[in-house]
C-alpha cells in the first residue's frame, strides 16, 4: 500500500512511497483570555490535535474521519500550513513544510491545494468568476491574460461549469456550483495534492453525490494525493484508500479503508459504524452515549475512554500509542 | 492549452470601481432621499466650477450707492455694506467650502484608512500602539485643537486641511479596522493564503474591498462637518480672511447689520444649510443601503409600517 509508483510530478521522498509524512503533529490553542484569567482559573489550552503521526502514499486518498470538535480541520489546516503547529514535522514530497522559507513556502502552496468546507464563505463575494480562478494562474504561472482566460475557461469546464459564467460573481450560483468553482481554483495552480475540508457536508444530499464524484473523477484524471476529511463513513468508504479515525484530537485507528469498515478494532470506530444509517435496512441503530470530549486541558490517558464500553483503570493513566495489529492496521487501544 | 478553446467575449466592465460605481447609481435611482441629495450636491458641485463665469457682478468691485440693499433684480440676495453683489459671493464662497472640505476628507481618509486597515490587518503590538494613539485623538476636542492650530501656523487653506481632517482620521482608522478584523477570519481570506497570495495582496484584493462599504458612508456624513468647521473657524476670524471669500467670514460680517440688513446673513446660512443638506440625505441613504448594521433597523421599521 505505501509503495504505489509516484504520480507524474512529485518527487519521490527517501521514505520509501510516502508521499506525505506527519509525526508527532501537534496542534494547541491558548483560550485563557488575558492575563487576569489566567492568574484567577490558571491556563486553558485546548489540545486541537495532539501527537498525530501517519504516512500517505502519492496517489492515495486518505479519508480522515471523526465527529465536530475532534481536530480534523484543524489537523489539515495544520498539514498545509494554513495555521501554525505547535510541534511536530510535515513532509510533502521532499518538502519540510513547517520548516520551509517564503521561497520553498510558494512551491508548497503551489503544489498544496485546500478546498473548503462552506463554498459561500470560501470566494471573495467582490471577484468576478475569471479572477477568483485566474488569481492562481497569476500567482504560479508567467501567462498572458489571454492565455489565463483561456485556463480558466478549461478549468471551468473541467469541474462541469459553463464557460460563459466567466465573468459572474459567486452570489450568482448555488451552492454547488460554487464548490464547482472552488474545485477549479484549487487544480489552478496544478497541484499535486489536495485537502478538502468536508467539501460536500455544507451542500444539499441531491448535490453532495456530483461534488463527490467530481473530486474522485478528477483525483484518478490528475493521480492527485488526497486528504479528505469527513464526518460521513459513507463518503469515507466511497473515496478514500486509508481511514484515520479521530478523536478528541487523536488518532484512533488506521488501516485501509475495507479493513477499517468491516473490521473495526477500536470501541470507538465501533460505535461509530454501529451508529451509521444504512439505506433500507431496518435495525436499530445503536447510538453512542455521552458527549464528545472537549479537549480542554486534556488529562493523561485515552480521551475516548469516559464514553468506552470497555475501559478499565489503565486507559486512563497513561496515553496510548497506536500500535500495528494487521500489516498497515494501527489502533490505539490497549483493550484489543 | 492544446487546442483552440471557446472564450467568451472579453469583459465588458471588469473594473470593481466600476461596479461600485453601478451600486451607488442603482441606490440613487432607487431612493427619494438620495435623489434629492444628489440633485443638490450636483447642482453645487456645477456651479462651483462655472462660478466665475456666472456670477452676475465682481465679487470685490465695491458700489457704495445701492450698500445694504435688500433683493433686486440686478441683486438677486442683496448687497452688503460696501455695496458688493451677496450672490456672486456666495457662489464664491461655495468653491472655498467645498475645496476646504474635499481636502480635509481626503487626507483624512488618506491617512486614517492604511492606518487602521494596517492595524486591524497585523494585530498585536502594532494593532494596541496605533489605535491608542487614534484613542488620544478622539479624546481631544477637535475644533479646539483646530483653532489652536490655525492660530499657530496662521489661516491658510492647507492648515484648515490639516486642521479639520486631523480628528477625523481616527473615524476612518476605527471603521476600517472593525471591518478588516471581521473580514480577517473569513474562509476566503484564509483560501487566498491557500492558494499562495501574500499578505498585501490579501489585503488589498481580498479584506479591503470588502471592508469599505462603512468608509463610503462615513465619507459622505464627514463632508458636513468639514463644511461647518470651515464655517465656524472662518466665523471666528481663525479661518479664511480675505480677500478669500467664505461664508462664515460673511455670517460673521453679518452680524453688525442684523437690524438693517438681515439678508446679509439669511443667504449666506441659507446656502450653508442646503449645502450640508444634500450630503446629510445622500449620506443616509448610503449608509441604508451599504451599511448592513443598519439593514436590520430599516427592515424593523418597514415591518412596523407594514
Amino acid at each position: 500500500m505505501q509503495t504505489a509508483g509516484a504520480a507524474p510530478g512529485t518527487t519521490p521522498s527517501a521514505d520509501g512511497g510516502a508521499f506525505l509524512r506527519v509525526r508527532g503533529l501537534t496542534k494547541h490553542f491558548d483560550i485563557t483570555g488575558g492575563l487576569l484569567p489566567r492568574l484567577l482559573y490558571g491556563r486553558k489550552v485546548v489540545h486541537a490535535v495532539e501527537d498525530v503521526s501517519f504516512d500517505l502514499a502519492a496517489g492515495e486518498t486518505l479519508g480522515l474521519v471523526g465527529e465536530s470538535g475532534s481536530g480534523k480541520s484543524t489537523a489539515a489546516r495544520v498539514i498545509a500550513r494554513l495555521i501554525p503547529a505547535t510541534a511536530g514535522e510535515v513532509h510533502i514530497g521532499g518538502h519540510d513544510v513547517l520548516r520551509a522559507g517564503p521561497a520553498e513556502m510558494k512551491a508548497i502552496r503551489k503544489d498544496v491545494q485546500f478546498v473548503f468546507q462552506d463554498p459561500f464563505s470560501s470566494l471573495n463575494p467582490r471577484m468576478r468568476i475569471e479572477r477568483l480562478i485566474g488569481r492562481s494562474l497569476t500567482i504560479h504561472f508567467d501567462m498572458s491574460p489571454m492565455e489565463r482566460r483561456e485556463r480558466v475557461v478549461e478549468l471551468m469546464e473541467q469541474v462541469g461549469l459553463r464557460a460563459d459564467h466567466i465573468y459572474r460573481y459567486p452570489h450568482e450560483f448555488s451552492g454547488g456550483q460554487r464548490q464547482r468553482i472552488a474545485i477549479a481554483r484549487a487544480l489552478a495552480s496544478e497541484p499535486t495534492m489536495i485537502l478538502a475540508d468536508e467539501p460536500a457536508s455544507s451542500l444539499d444530499v441531491s448535490i453532495q453525490a456530483q461534488v463527490l464524484e467530481l473530486l474522485d473523477g478528477l483525483r484518478q484524471r490528475l493521480g492527485l494525493t488526497m486528504i479528505f476529511i469527513t464526518h460521513d463513513l459513507n463518503v469515507a468508504e466511497f473515496v478514500s484508500d486509508q481511514v484515520a479515525v479521530m478523536y478528541g484530537g487523536r488518532l484512533m485507528e488506521q488501516g485501509p479503508t475495507e479493513e477499517v469498515l468491516q473490521r473495526p478494532l477500536h470501541p470507538y470506530s465501533q460505535s461509530l459504524l454501529e451508529a451509521r444509517p444504512h439505506f433500507g435496512v431496518r435495525e436499530r441503530l445503536r447510538p453512542l452515549e455521552g458527549e464528545p470530549a472537549i479537549p480542554i486541558n486534556p488529562p493523561v490517558g485515552c480521551p475516548f475512554a469516559h464514553r468506552c464500553p470497555i475501559r478499565i483503570q489503565a486507559c486512563t493513566e497513561a496515553n496510548v500509542e497506536l500500535v500495528e495489529k494487521s500489516p498497515g492496521h494501527k489502533v490505539a487501544c490497549i483493550r484489543v | 492549452m492544446s487546442e483552440a478553446v471557446a472564450v467568451p467575449a472579453p469583459p465588458q466592465l471588469p473594473s470593481s470601481y466600476v461596479a461600485a460605481w453601478r451600486t451607488i447609481r442603482g441606490i440613487i435611482a432607487n431612493d427619494r432621499k438620495a435623489q434629492i441629495g444628489a440633485a443638490i450636491l450636483a447642482g453645487s458641485i456645477i456651479v462651483a466650477i462655472i462660478g466665475p463665469y456666472i456670477a452676475p457682478h465682481d465679487v470685490e468691485e465695491p458700489n457704495v450707492a445701492i450698500r445694504l440693499t435688500g433683493p433686486t433684480l440686478s441683486n438677486i440676495m442683496g448687497t452688503d455694506h460696501l455695496g458688493r453683489d451677496l450672490f456672486s459671493r456666495i457662489i464664491s464662497g461655495l468653491t472655498v467650502s467645498l475645496l476646504v472640505a474635499t481636502g480635509a476628507v481626503l487626507i483624512a481618509v488618506v491617512i486614517g484608512v492604511p492606518l487602521g486597515a494596517f492595524a486591524g490587518y497585523q494585530g498585536g503590538w502594532v494593532d494596541t500602539i496605533i489605535m491608542r494613539i487614534m484613542d488620544a485623538i478622539i479624546a481631544m476636542p477637535g475644533r479646539l485643537l483646530a483653532i489652536a492650530l490655525v492660530a499657530a501656523v496662521g489661516p491658510s487653506v492647507g492648515a484648515l486641511w490639516v486642521a479639520i481632517s486631523f480628528s477625523s482620521v481616527p473615524r476612518y482608522a476605527r471603521l476600517i479596522r472593525g471591518g478588516v478584523l471581521a473580514q480577517r477570519e473569513r474562509e476566503y481570506v484564509e483560501a487566498a493564503r491557500a492558494i499562495g497570495e501574500s499578505s498585501g495582496s490579501t489585503l488589498l484584493r481580498y479584506v479591503l474591498p470588502n471592508a469599505m462599504a462603512p468608509v463610503v458612508v462615513q465619507i459622505t456624513l464627514n463632508f458636513p462637518s468639514a463644511i461647518t468647521a470651515e464655517a465656524s473657524l472662518s466665523f471666528l476670524g481663525l479661518g479664511l480672511v480675505p480677500p478669500t471669500i467664505s461664508w462664515g467670514q460673511m455670517l460673521s460680517g453679518a452680524q453688525d447689520y442684523l437690524e438693517v440688513a438681515p439678508w446679509l446673513a439669511i443667504f449666506p446660512g441659507l446656502a450653508l444649510t442646503l449645502l450640508i443638506m444634500g450630503f446629510v440625505l445622500l449620506g443616509d441613504a448610503l449608509r441604508d443601503h451599504l451599511d448592513p448594521r443598519y439593514h436590520g433597523r430599516r427592515r424593523a421599521r418597514k415591518r412596523a409600517a407594514a
